[in-house]
């Protein structure tokens, strides 16, 4: 049986987590104090993953160019961070952008959306 | 084309000189390695306009500061550079040294130093309430002041461009060769040739190595570097003279005195480097500049914004070197302008014009110089009134882009464009002032590069620190 | 005249202004005075997720809890001006701001600051060795990287543990840098934990506690820095000098509250945090100018900074409208283990549930009681597993607990035990 120590980063308060799993079996989690934490830490084991942000190039009208803050909707797998970027610095988009607007679907995963984090007009 | 007169270096001894020389109908060319004046030993010093009594009676120092001292005044009143007589004051702490404080004071008077005199402890405290009380005496020199050095070197190289003179920068001077009709120079790499009549080494640190491209080798430059502190505007004690400590065989003693911005400044040390450019700061440097200050006024680093060293080219004859070359015809060295070459420098210029006429140089006043340069308009300097008439002309007045020196777009734009003007971003906070108060760039930098890079036409990733490779931003994040 | 002036238009004033709203204000009574081109302060360049939890129950990036906001105050029409630097504030609450359209003076009914933060820079920590170009504090290299769209170097070394260099440690990775290193000299971390986890575990990016940079090399670029363990003095132990190549040195050594105008106006400053001392209605000596967010202490969540700012908006409607604030103040001491807390003056005729004291510890300690004294009584003692200098504890009073301390009408200490 393996046992790992984990900072939990589900909110600002951290707390230290133990998970003691077999596989991707998870036998035994303690340190969590809310239900998100407890759920973080075996995914973390099972299948890790992680929101990525970042910007996107975005072309106004008069030639300009501005970045657009992104973020995937979804958390994405960990092991997927670098490729996401390559997809997400290809990217070039033209304003005006809302909030929330979709840049790419099926980000990585199906389901999940690169969607912008801010109006611009 | 043939210069009569080519001027290596602009510190503030080659720009004074390349200022004087623009009074006569000449061809002058000053050629500076860097991207920008001063940035040698002249921007790294204390900022003191020296009144006069370090000197040892008979040098060129002592013959050239006292004097220099008030040519100074003059020319900073022509140039519109802020500068401020507040006197200085050499603090002793006990009877021991009493004796060199009296040897120092005759020297001074031997040197034609105005208003000199001993003061005691209680004139002393009541000058300067806040000094430790051991302080018991001090030699008080009420004509020693305190300046900007760079913003002089650059209002005396941006006044002899006005004037009609030219300035090459990022020209290094690598090789010296004698022709039919002059000198000629090249940069490093051979590209480029300047060709001029006279020639005169203001090299500073590099003086020695511009002479043994003449082939003199018969004196040598010694650094000596110097470190120091700036406190924050805030600085809880501030002094209202400038206080040394007694001037030992290295130096003139740790100084502690207020800037003309307002500042403190705390320095320096001396210690001997091997390589001229070595204006790194060490921790046991600072420690050393702060126990000497702290020997004046009961301060600590709290509010210590930066620190800074420079590099004395002290001469191996402990005096300024002013000589024509003993191998080739038509150049003149200045070297060795270490402290008090920054109090002497406008007495330097005219010295050294006088030493090429004796060489031959013809000297034909020019009717059309003017003395005169306007100082850039500084937002933070006006009132109310003026501010909105300035924003009213311009509205790149309304828009403050250093938000802790209160510096505009405009001035900004102006530093940029003005003769002698900047092109990194180090040369508009030395003409601006922005970045250089308490976040130190850290929020107005990024405006600052984007407003070189519109006002240059060119690519951001080309603004430079201070030229060369001093890159700030090394590629787009998305192509 | 306008009966709401606040100065600064981020996360605090933002909140302030919505409050001030809410609480009756009229709109056209209200004035948002930002020096930047837009609304939302240093939350625009802050990218990442993380904001919000406890104000919105979610986690949002930066823009997208300064864009709730502004939402806000588009939709209450809130007049607010931009590209505008506040150049002065009388004690008579006359504020003075510059724009492109001139000088302009509003006299106001109370004035919030909310001016936020700078970061503290190199020369604060008189780093030795040369000043080339490749050396940035870490919230600057977030602006040019997230902002402006420019890499500010390739291969990194991080001094100090602040949660923006953690953060830039992550953003420069995945932007194609390599971060070879965070230094921080104390033997903790300054940041949160989970960023020390998300932000260098995640990309095998090391921390090297109770370690400082000693030298920095090149002459035009950053070419290099040498680093070194320090002891428990914070002196380097020269055998532990190892020289790491590089070309950007990014500084995350700690925030200061920008009080320059406070300065100038002759507001009582608090030495520890830099901020203003302030009372329970965040009011400073200053009467009718509050303070709130990060100009009055350094928070290290915005949703704290939120409701701080609330908190000044509601009694700065108060006093604009002559509603008696509270006056006769005890103070509040940081003791044993305390460096600060805000606010530094209570009434405790006039404290009610809804008052909280935030502080921040000088260490790390683990087990300790984080006791209220009023006198010499204890008021309140609550068990800490774990207190850190870089997370912020707060406390907050019940009735009873408020009762024991109107009775007992002493000066307050907070400390450790």
């Amino acid at each position: 049986m393996a046992v790992r120590e984990m900072t939990c980063i589900v909110c600002p308060q951290g707390c230290k987590i133990k998970v003691e799993y077999e596989g991707s079996e998870i036998r035994q989690i303690s340190g969590f104090t809310c239900k998100r934490g407890e759920k973080y830490a075996s995914k973390e084991i099972v299948s890790p993953e992680r929101t990525i942000t970042s910007t996107v190039a975005a072309c106004s009208n008069d030639g300009e160019l501005t970045l657009v803050p992104v973020k995937s909707d979804k958390p994405i797998p960990k092991n997927k961070m670098f490729d996401a970027m390559e997809l997400i610095n290809k990217q070039k988009i033209s304003l005006p952008v809302e909030a929330g607007q979709v840049i790419v679907s099926d980000f990585m995963e199906k389901g999940i959306n690169l969607v912008a984090c801010k109006k611009i007009i | 084309m043939l210069y009569d007169v080519a001027v290596i270096g602009g510190g503030i001894t080659g720009c004074m000189l390349l200022r004087e020389l623009s009074r006569y109908k000449l061809k002058t060319v000053l050629l500076e390695r860097s991207s920008d004046f001063a940035c040698g030993a002249s921007k790294a010093n204390s900022a003191i306009v020296h009144a006069g009594f370090d000197a040892e009676e008979g040098t060129l120092k002592a013959k050239l500061n006292a004097p220099g001292c008030e040519m100074m005044y003059r020319a900073a009143k022509e140039l519109d550079v802020h500068i401020k007589k507040v006197g200085s004051l050499v603090i002793i702490f006990s009877e021991e040294e009493r004796p060199q404080l009296e040897k120092l004071y005759k020297r001074g008077i031997t040197n034609g130093v105005p208003e000199l005199r001993i003061i005691e402890k209680e004139e002393l405290h009541k000058l300067e309430p806040d000094l430790t009380d051991e302080a018991i005496a001090a030699l008080y020199a009420p004509t020693a002041g305190i300046t900007c050095p760079y913003e002089m070197t650059i209002a005396a190289a941006e006044n002899a461009m006005d004037n009609g003179a030219e300035i090459i920068r990022e020209f290094e001077v690598c090789h010296l060769e004698k022709t039919s009709c002059g000198i000629s120079i090249y940069d490093n790499d051979k590209k480029r040739r300047i060709e001029a009549k006279y020639v005169v080494n203001c090299a500073g640190v590099f003086s020695e190595k511009v002479a043994n491209m003449a082939n003199d080798t018969h004196f040598s430059i010694i650094p000596n570097r110097g470190e120091y502190m700036i406190g924050d505007k805030n600085f809880p004690i501030k002094p209202n003279t400038i206080l040394f400590t007694l001037p030992s065989e290295k130096g003139k003693g740790i100084l502690f005195s207020r800037t003309v911005d307002d500042n403190v400044i705390i320095g320096p040390n001396s210690h001997r480097v091997e390589d001229v450019e070595d204006t790194s700061v060490t921790s046991e440097g600072l420690d050393e500049i702060l126990k000497g200050a702290q020997r004046l006024m009961p301060i600590n680093t709290r509010d210590v914004i930066t620190s800074f060293a420079g590099v004395r080219p002290s001469s191996s004859t402990k005096d300024f070197i002013v000589e024509p070359s003993r191998n080739m015809e038509g150049l003149l060295h200045a070297a060795g302008i270490e402290s008090p070459g920054f109090a002497s420098s406008v007495a330097m210029g005219k010295y050294l014009v006088e030493n090429l006429e004796k060489m031959g140089l013809e000297l034909v006043e020019n009717p059309d110089f003017n003395p005169f340069r306007k100082k850039m308009n500084r937002f933070r300097d006006m009132n109310n009134t003026e501010r909105n008439a300035m924003i009213k002309e311009n509205p790149m007045y309304g828009n403050v882009i250093c938000r802790c020196e209160g510096v505009t777009e405009a001035e900004i734009v102006d530093s940029i464009h003005r003769n002698a003007g900047a092109y990194t971003l180090d040369s508009v906070k030395r003409r601006t002032r922005a970045g250089m108060g308490r976040c130190q760039g850290g929020f107005c930098s990024p405006k600052v590069c984007k407003i070189l890079a519109r006002e240059l036409n060119i690519p951001l990733e080309q603004v430079t620190k201070n030229g060369g490779n001093s890159y700030i931003l090394t590629h787009k994040t998305k192509e | 005249m306008k009966k709401i002036v606040i100065i600064g238009g981020g996360p605090a004033g933002l909140a302030a202004a919505c409050k001030a709203y809410e609480m009756g204000t009229k709109p056209e009574d209200i004035l948002i005075i930002e020096r930047d081109r837009e609304l939302g302060g240093i939350l625009n360049q802050c990218i990442h997720a993380g904001f919000g939890l406890h104000m919105f129950g979610e986690e949002l990036t930066g823009p997208e809890y300064a864009a709730r906001y502004i939402a806000k105050v588009n939709e209450y029409k809130i007049p607010y001006t931009l590209n505008s630097m506040v150049v002065d504030i009388t004690p008579q609450r006359e504020v003075s701001y510059v724009c492109s359209d001139g000088l302009k003076t509003v006299k106001a009914g109370a004035v919030i600051l909310a001016m936020g933060c700078r970061e503290r820079t190199r020369g604060a920590l008189n780093i030795p060795g040369t000043r080339p170009a490749g050396i940035f504090s870490a919230g600057t290299a977030q602006r040019f990287v997230n902002v402006e769209g420019y890499m500010v170097g390739r291969k990194v070394v991080i001094l100090g543990s602040g949660d923006i260099g953690l953060i830039m440690a992550r953003r420069m990775t995945l932007e194609g840098a390599k971060v070879e290193c965070v230094c921080e000299v104390m033997p903790y971390s300054g940041g949160l934990a989970r960023n020390i986890a998300q932000c260098l575990d995640d990309f095998d990016i090391p921390l090297y506690l109770s370690t400082t940079v000693i030298d920095i090399k090149g002459k035009e670029r950053v070419e290099g820095v040498t680093i070194a363990q320090v002891d428990q003095n914070r002196k380097p132990i020269m055998e532990t000098a190892r020289y790491i190549e590089c070309d950007t040195l990014l500084l995350s050594v700690g925030l200061i509250p920008e009080n320059e105008l406070s300065k100038n106006l002759g507001i009582t400053l608090d030495r520890v945090t830099s901020g203003a001392v302030v009372n329970q209605d965040m009011q400073t000596s200053c009467e009718g100018i509050f303070a709130c967010g990060n100009v009055l202490h350094v928070h290290d969540l915005v949703d704290y900074v939120s409701e701080e700012a609330a908190h000044a908006a509601e009694s700065a409607v108060k006093f604009a409208d002559n509603v008696a604030l509270s006056d006769k103040t005890v103070n509040v001491s940081a003791i044993n283990g305390v460096r600060y807390t805000v606010p530094q003056k209570i009434d405790l005729s006039a404290i009610t549930t809804e008052n909280k004291i935030f502080m921040r510890v000088d260490n790390i300690y683990k087990n300790k009681y984080l006791c209220v004294k009023c006198g010499d009584v204890l008021v309140k003692k609550v068990k800490k597993a774990h207190v850190a200098p870089g997370e912020m504890e707060v406390v907050g009073f019940n009735a009873e607990e408020i009762q024991l301390m109107k009775n007992t009408a002493a000066d307050i200490t907070v400390g450790l035990e």
